[in-house]
């Protein structure tokens, strides 16, 4: 199967709003209409002054720009292939406020080919490299908040071989299956039933636009609807454009919320784990495990709340989206039904990630519970261990003050006994006799000297406290620091 | 009372007849008729035929659609399937991603199932998640049983691991899928997405005929 000259439009919803769409008109400098080039490389030293580039790199020019309605880009893509490989890829992008991208371009050639013809399954690897591409080049040109919007909806859609899913719609003026040009065979047989039935060009159409849901031939247009998207062969090509846009807005944003509700109940089910494990395996007594699934759950509950903010923005688009009147499209593929179903789907989508919202906030609480219970059994331990160390203490001093009197009776009974040796030397040697008054003398000397030595004691002991004081208060203060 | 369960298993015998002669049946249009299927869809059910049928497990077998996607793309680089691959963007694991898959062999496989040769179920998962699987229906081992007993044995030398003398087992991962035997993990690169030369033009789509390149 081959396809003359395929006008490529791959288009994909990213959730844009008047604030974002500023940001970027900022980010990207739409009101300077000079040729910049936009790489992958992040600055990971803002500080210094050279910045080295060895990467992907990808040239923008500003070739249109509303305010608060769009921006028309061109860009041309210089992303390192195989060796072997040569591409010249060259995209018009225009961004509108509401979100929707849409990226264009014409393939001339491709493969060995030398002429405008390119072959079904050569297409096929063509938009996988251009969904991979701008994927890549929006991923260095968008905000923050969208970056992290996209993170949460396709994660890892930045790194290679993951990606994000977007519509395609392929246009092509003719469609030679066997050598022969569709049109001669519509002149001979006006039937596409019979192109379906025959498995060679159903694989080739599907290796495309995926599995082909419906089709038709109207007029001068023949049209196959899959799942990734729309083929359609004309000779009136600038007449179906602005038809297939509709169709194309439609399909991007229903894709978005396709894979939003995927990772709705991707992280659904983390949290169904979150709970199983925090009722059967934590131990509760471990604040370690309760804070990491606080912080677990509280990335969850920042994820759902971009959701949410996601979800308003997508119902403000879709209640604003018109389709175009007098577009044949609309008819043949339903596009009114399809918006209400859409609609449909963003409204139902608000209570879900409610209900999400509640189910997170539930659970936060339980953990909130977990951690009360194990500050309560702390409070309860610590006041138990203070009484415990009162008691010690009280103990302690009353063993001390035992002590100190024994000491004091010992000291008393040594003194006394040198001061009674004392007298008798003086008796004895120099015959200086005090007779009772002796007894007196010793009894006021013991006190007086029971005195001091309690004295110098209690000033040892200030000294010896205070020092240990400073250490325990070091102590708190280390572990407090801790 | 007697006569009631009489009737209720002359009943049952009828249906069993009408199962059998059905079996039958279709076995005979198969083989009688002039339906021959082509070398890639006996290989196909020469594929289901290692991977469902020979085991000793009483429960049905049915190999997964990833699995058996990754094992289609190993073996046509190997040179036993003659398909052509593109990319198609799957929710594999945890997030979207582009795997190679052949659109032939996925209307190889329709046209397997709608002729009775293979089963296809649908289950859920503990995630949210579906999962579609494929076994060898017993019409389908008739078939091969006179058919493709060659290429069965073709296919078992090339999955066969000679160290735990036994087939290769599939686990689907983050970065591929990979052809598991003990240590022994031989990725199938069903990840990696071809690339062609081509040259384009840059066109916005509001100026459709004009080059603005």
């Amino acid at each position: 199967m081959l396809l003359k000259s395929p006008y490529i439009i791959i288009c994909e919803w990213i959730p844009m709003g008047a604030n974002q769409f500023k940001q970027f008109v900022n980010a990207v400098e739409a009101y300077m209409r000079d040729q910049k080039i936009i790489t992958m490389a992040i600055d990971k030293k803002p500080e210094t002054a050279i910045f080295k580039l060895a990467g992907d790199k990808a040239f923008v020019k500003i070739l249109d720009y509303s305010p608060s309605k769009s921006i028309s880009i061109k860009a041309d893509i210089r992303y390192r292939e195989a060796e072997e490989i040569t591409q010249r890829e060259r995209l018009g992008i225009i961004i509108r406020r509401e979100g929707f991208i849409f990226f264009t371009t014409r393939i001339i050639n491709a493969g060995n080919r030398n002429d405008d013809y390119v072959d079904a399954f050569s297409l096929s690897w063509i938009i996988t490299d251009l969904f991979e591409d701008t994927s890549k080049l929006m991923h260095s040109l968008l905000t923050t908040y969208q970056k992290r919007v996209l993170e949460v909806v396709y994660p890892h859609s930045e790194k290679p071989h993951y990606d994000r899913n977007k519509v395609i719609g392929i246009i092509v003026e003719d469609l030679i299956f066997n050598g022969i040009s569709i049109w001669e065979l519509l002149e001979k047989k006006p039937s596409i039933e019979d192109f379906m039935s025959c498995i060679e060009f159903k694989e080739r159409l599907q290796s495309m636009i995926g599995y082909v849901e419906k089709y038709f031939l109207e007029g001068d247009f023949v049209i196959f609807v899959g799942v990734k998207g729309i083929l359609v062969v004309t000779k009136n090509e600038r007449k179906i454009i602005s038809n297939i846009k509709d169709f194309l807005t439609l399909r991007a944003l229903d894709i978005f919320y396709a894979s939003m509700f995927a990772r709705i109940y991707a992280i659904w089910n983390d949290l169904r784990e979150i709970r199983e494990s925090l009722f059967s395996e934590v131990d509760v007594s471990n604040i370690g495990s309760l804070s990491e699934y606080r912080i677990k759950l509280s990335g969850l509950l920042s994820d759902i709340t971009i959701l949410w903010d996601v979800n308003e923005l997508a119902e403000k688009e879709i209640e604003d989206l018109e389709l175009l009147k007098d577009n044949p499209l609309i008819t043949l593929l339903d596009l009114e039904a399809v918006k209400e179903d859409v609609k449909d789907v963003i409204m139902t989508a608000k209570s879900t990630i409610e209900a999400f919202r509640m189910d997170l906030l539930g659970i936060i609480d339980i953990l909130g519970t977990f951690v009360e219970e194990h500050v309560r059994t702390m409070n309860e331990s610590m006041k138990e261990s203070l009484s415990k160390q009162t008691e010690i203490m009280e103990i302690e001093h009353s063993e001390k003050r035992r002590l100190e009197m024994l000491e004091y009776l010992s000291a008393g009974i040594l003194i006394g006994e040198i001061l009674r040796l004392i007298f008798e030397f003086l008796e004895e040697e120099y015959h200086i006799y005090l007779g009772g008054w002796k007894y007196l003398l010793i009894v006021i000397l013991i006190l007086t000297l029971a005195f001091v030595v309690r004295i110098v004691s209690k000033f040892f002991e200030g000294r010896l406290l205070k020092h240990a004081g400073i250490e325990a208060s070091l102590r708190g203060l280390r572990s407090l620091y801790k | 009372m007697n006569i009631f369960l009489n009737i209720q298993k002359y009943f049952q015998y009828l249906r069993l007849s009408i199962n059998i002669l059905q079996k039958f049946h279709l076995i005979k249009m198969i083989l009688m008729s002039e339906l021959r299927l082509n070398e890639n869809q006996i290989k196909l059910l020469s594929l289901l035929w290692i991977y469902t049928t020979e085991n000793e497990s009483e429960e049905d077998i049915f190999i997964k659609d990833y699995a058996l996607h990754a094992l289609i793309y190993y073996l046509s680089e190997k040179g036993f399937f003659n398909y052509n691959f593109s990319g198609q963007l799957v929710f594999w694991r945890s997030s979207w991603a582009f795997i190679n898959i052949s659109q032939r062999a996925l209307l190889d496989l329709e046209y397997l199932i709608n002729l009775g040769l293979i089963v296809k179920i649908r289950f859920s998962t503990m995630t949210f998640q579906y999962v579609t699987a494929y076994a060898l229906s017993e019409t389908g081992k008739k078939y091969l049983e006179i058919y493709g007993k060659h290429l069965v044995e073709k296919l078992r030398k090339m999955l066969y691991c000679e160290k735990k003398k036994q087939i290769y087992d599939v686990e689907i991962r983050e970065d591929d899928a990979y052809l598991i035997c003990g240590d022994n993990e031989i990725p199938m690169g069903v990840k990696r997405t071809k690339d062609v030369s081509y040259n384009s033009i840059a066109i916005l789509l509001d100026e459709v005929s004009e080059n603005v390149a």
